[in-house]
């Protein structure tokens, strides 16, 4: 039984004592006075994707395989894989542009990839003045190295790094009884034209003391501003220079085991892997013409792929991502030629 | 709840002249609906909604499904409603009704005399497929604004060619752009899509 | 159907107009772009048309050129207070097409994401509501402090606060660690309390007994035949909870029980609210005790080339808003969907609102629509 304005006079109490408390009480007082002071976000936390080199910008891991483009729901990624004068991929992005003010930052991307190769930052602070191109993220902006992100996100790069290890050291064991390589690899000449060199402001002086490892991270973190970590010891390297010739195959280029496979090395051109294959039974030809990166865009590995589609349970020829239509044209030839159109 | 054969069943022997056909749904979903011609759904409709056996008197979803023209088949838009039993705590029944494709063919009764819920959903039903319901106290656009003449969710809909410039605008979009600004004729739109 | 007011003054002393007035769809009150036409007559409402599609944004034609996975990031969009639950309406869906069978400790995690959202929503609605009524922010602040920790705990499990995409066919994305499942029982434990305080805010309040007593009366025949799922349909005496009835998820072994309103009024919607709240937190008790180990997606589902056999299909589950289904065609190609319907709680709770609002004043019109707790994400779609 209360007087009237019982109800009333609670709930002034109520707001009393929230309001005192806010002074004293750490759990009442929750505003944080953004920009002095920022929120400390959790790990996994995500805004936009960025992609992930090791070491130097010449090593990310992306293989411009599509498969992000291909999954991404509102299409804000855009790729053109990088080729040689020949044609031939080079199984890297020339042109990797994400629309930011598209990207729904729904991660899918970044659970397609078969390389690790596109993960997700944690900053959220960018807006620009430019609502069309200030808001395309492309191949510079976007590369950043192993070390921010094992920074930004310690235990699942950790996780990550770990896995890689572990894939990398099985390939190893399995290359090494092996003979070395079958077939001879063509230095890969200079590409034709660099992705856009974004001109970089030297922020960080020369003589300012990082080690190289900071100084790796720091060109990570900072290669988003445009800036440019100084030519410090070693091999690190800002991302926002042009990238340099690539004497070598892409990282993840697999030995190719003398014996079954020859073919099976993404530095090689078609008509070299079909020479390898003239041989062998159509499954192996049928392989042979795949773009050998394993990137599982078709849903299987290359020699899957190949086997399904000689065995009849997979109809679908145009399903080779990295291969594009060289290799889509070659397996409607081979089954041609088997009679099995 | 009984077994759609033996619903069909009751349902025949109760509506006379109503031809009711099973359509299956995915093997696992277990859902079967039953396909109601036109002239006596309201009448099949009425019968779930009074009868004790089923007591149907809330009406769930409606739906409206547009079947393109393949092969031989003409096709046809159907309209899908999901009825429950809260006092039977029973469900859901599904009965389908079809209708022609052209629009001035495209009519079938409306159920909201019987279940007030299925105005909104009937009023989109008709702004985003065309789809006519007889008996509607208040068919007009919902979603769409009224001055607005197509049915954008049938699948022979072609959107206006005003596409928001993107920065990076490639493949279809960059055809678009082509087309929209003049750089390129409309028909190698055509071209490109053989 | 619906009657007009009644209209019993005598006749020929003053000639009055009636006032046709757009409420909306710029209003502070109104929940987002939502256009109601009203009819006054002074200050009662003779007639109200509400008008949508402000926010219309083509979800249900954007699914049909998607694959079923590329829908998952926009179903958070479509109630963005609770995207948790949209996305297991979506999976739920899904998994009836296809027959896919989730493991255990994915339905745990499930009814926990759900159930805070839940919480999240309700504690929401309240503050939302008590703001319409005229609290000039306080019980919603209140409510937003809570509603934080609980968004905290989402950004550690799924990476977003608000639009999670965590739910896969099969399970969830990733597993729940044991840092945020301690955050989920902390967040539990303290609830009650602040639960508590609020109703001594609230609950006995004059002012808002006064102003949701008797107002905005919902018969429990019309909100059957209207269609009414949710909270609404319960504070008008309508027995139907769909964890009850279809028993989906954990719900089959839970125990809890489903508050009834009796009158059907504002006052019984905001108190069946409040009671779920409380309801909540008991399932949420008993189902944080112990999360099973295991996997935490089902195996077999692939994440690209997913594809759905031919039907057709229609799976719902409880929202906290109503009654969240989605009605799926699949064609005999099975990689993306033929046809992708919502039926959307919001939009059709919608449909008694001139019912509800007739021969009140125009502030009670405000009051009502914010009891029936729509989110234009839903209703436009």
């Amino acid at each position: 039984m209360g007087f009237l304005g019982k109800g009333l006079f609670q709930g002034m109490a109520v707001t009393a004592r929230n309001f005192v408390g806010s002074y004293f009480d750490k759990e009442r007082m929750v505003t944080v006075q953004y920009p002095e002071e920022r929120v400390q976000v959790p790990e996994n936390s995500r805004t936009f994707p960025f992609l992930v080199f090791d070491n130097t910008a010449d090593h990310m891991r992306c293989v411009g395989c599509k498969i992000c483009e291909e999954e991404c729901p509102p299409q804000c990624i855009y790729i053109v894989m990088d080729r040689d004068e020949n044609g031939k991929p080079l199984q890297r992005p020339k042109v990797f542009d994400i629309d930011i003010s598209v990207c729904m930052q729904c991660q899918i991307c970044v659970e397609v990839c078969p390389f690790e190769a596109i993960k997700m930052d944690n900053n959220y602070e960018k807006s620009q003045y430019d609502r069309f191109d200030d808001l395309v993220e492309r191949l510079p902006d976007l590369l950043k190295s192993n070390e921010y992100y094992n920074h930004i996100k310690p235990a699942e790069a950790s996780a990550v790094d770990a896995k890689l290890k572990a894939e990398a050291d099985k390939k190893a064991k399995k290359a090494a009884p092996a003979s070395a390589k079958a077939a001879p690899k063509p230095a890969a000449p200079k590409p034709a034209a660099a992705p856009a060199p974004v001109a970089g402001r030297l922020v960080i002086p020369e003589d300012a003391p990082f080690t190289p490892e900071q100084r790796a991270w720091l060109a990570g973190f900072l290669s988003s501003a445009g800036a440019v970590a100084g030519p410090a010891t070693a091999p690190v390297e800002s991302a926002a220079v042009e990238l340099p010739a690539v004497e070598e195959a892409a990282p993840d280029t697999e030995v190719a085991p003398a014996g079954d496979t020859p073919w099976h090395d993404p530095g090689l051109a078609m008509p070299q892997r079909m020479d390898l294959a003239k041989e062998r039974p159509l499954a192996d030809k049928l392989m042979a013409a795949m773009a050998q990166t394993d990137c599982h865009a078709c849903g299987y590995d290359c020699r899957g792929y190949a086997d399904a589609i000689a065995g009849g349970a997979e109809s679908d020829l145009s399903l080779c991502l990295p291969g594009e239509g060289e290799t889509a044209g070659m397996l409607e030839q081979l089954m041609k030629e088997a009679g099995k159109v | 709840m009984e077994a759609i054969e033996t619903i069909r069943d009751a349902v025949v022997e109760a509506v006379s002249g109503a031809q009711v056909e099973i359509i299956p749904s995915t093997p696992a979903a277990a859902q079967p609906a039953l396909l109601v011609d036109r002239e006596h759904v309201f009448a099949v409709a009425q019968l779930f909604k009074e009868d004790a056996r089923w007591q149907m008197d809330f009406c769930s979803c409606v739906t409206a499904v547009d079947y393109l023209p393949k092969d031989d088949k003409p096709g046809h838009i159907e309209v899908v409603y999901h009825l429950y039993s809260v006092a039977r705590k029973q469900g859901p029944v599904v009965l389908k009704v079809r209708a022609p494709r052209e629009l001035e063919q495209c009519r079938v009764p409306s159920l909201t005399p019987l279940w007030r819920g299925c105005e909104f959903q009937e009023r989109e039903a008709y702004d985003l497929y065309g789809v006519t319901f007889a008996g509607h106290p208040d068919l007009r656009r919902i979603l769409m604004w009224d001055e607005f003449t197509d049915f954008p969710m049938r699948k022979d809909y072609e959107p206006p060619a005003d596409y928001e410039w993107e920065p990076t605008p490639h493949d279809s979009t960059l055809d678009r752009a082509k087309v929209a600004g003049g750089v390129v004729p409309p028909t190698a739109l055509e071209e490109k899509k053989k | 159907m619906i009657q007009p007011v009644a209209d019993t003054r005598p006749k020929g002393l003053i000639e009055t107009e009636t006032l046709e007035v757009s409420i909306g769809p710029q209003h502070p009150s109104t929940h987002g772009v939502f256009r109601m036409n009203a009819t006054l007559d002074g200050e009662t409402v003779v007639a109200l048309k509400p008008v949508m599609g402000y926010l219309h944004r083509n979800h249900e034609q954007l699914a049909e050129q998607m694959t079923w996975l590329g829908s998952m990031p926009y179903t958070d969009r479509l109630d963005y207070f609770n995207s948790m639950a949209n996305n297991w309406a979506y999976a739920l869906s899904v998994e009836k097409l296809a027959g896919i069978k989730v493991p255990e400790r994915a339905e745990y995690i499930r009814v926990i994401m759900t159930e805070l959202t839940r919480l999240l929503n309700h504690i929401c609605l309240v503050g939302f509501l008590l703001q319409d009524l005229g609290a000039w922010g306080t019980p919603l602040l209140y409510a937003f402090r809570e509603r934080e920790k609980i968004l905290d705990l989402f950004e550690t499990v799924s990476g977003s606060r608000m639009m999670c995409n965590y739910f896969r066919f099969g399970g969830v994305r990733v597993d729940l660690d044991d840092k945020s499942l301690a955050l989920a029982r902390e967040i539990t434990s303290k609830f009650p309390k602040f639960l508590d305080e609020f109703e001594k805010l609230l609950s006995g309040n004059e002012v808002l007994l006064a102003r949701t007593q008797r107002v905005g009366i919902l018969p429990k025949e019309l909100a059957i035949n209207a269609s009414i799922t949710g909270p609404m349909a319960r504070a008008s005496g309508v027995e139907y909870d769909i964890r009850k009835v279809d028993k989906y998820g954990l719900y089959g072994t839970l125990d809890f029980r489903v508050p009834l309103g009796e009158v059907g009024d504002v006052y019984d919607r905001y108190y069946v609210r409040v009671l779920e709240m409380r309801e909540s937190v008991k399932i949420l008790n008993q189902v944080l005790r112990d999360v099973p180990a295991g996997p935490f997606v089902a195996p077999e589902v692939k994440l690209r080339n997913f594809k759905v056999p031919a039907g057709d299909g229609y799976g719902r589950i409880e929202t906290p808003k109503g009654e969240l289904g989605f009605y799926l065609v699949s064609d005999t190609q099975g990689k993306l969907p033929y046809r992708y319907h919502v039926r959307p709680p919001s939009f059709i709770n919608l449909t008694i609102l001139e019912d509800m609002c007739l021969g009140h004043k125009v502030a009670d019109v405000v009051v009502i629509l914010g009891s029936v707790d729509i989110v234009l994400g839903e209703v436009d779609r």
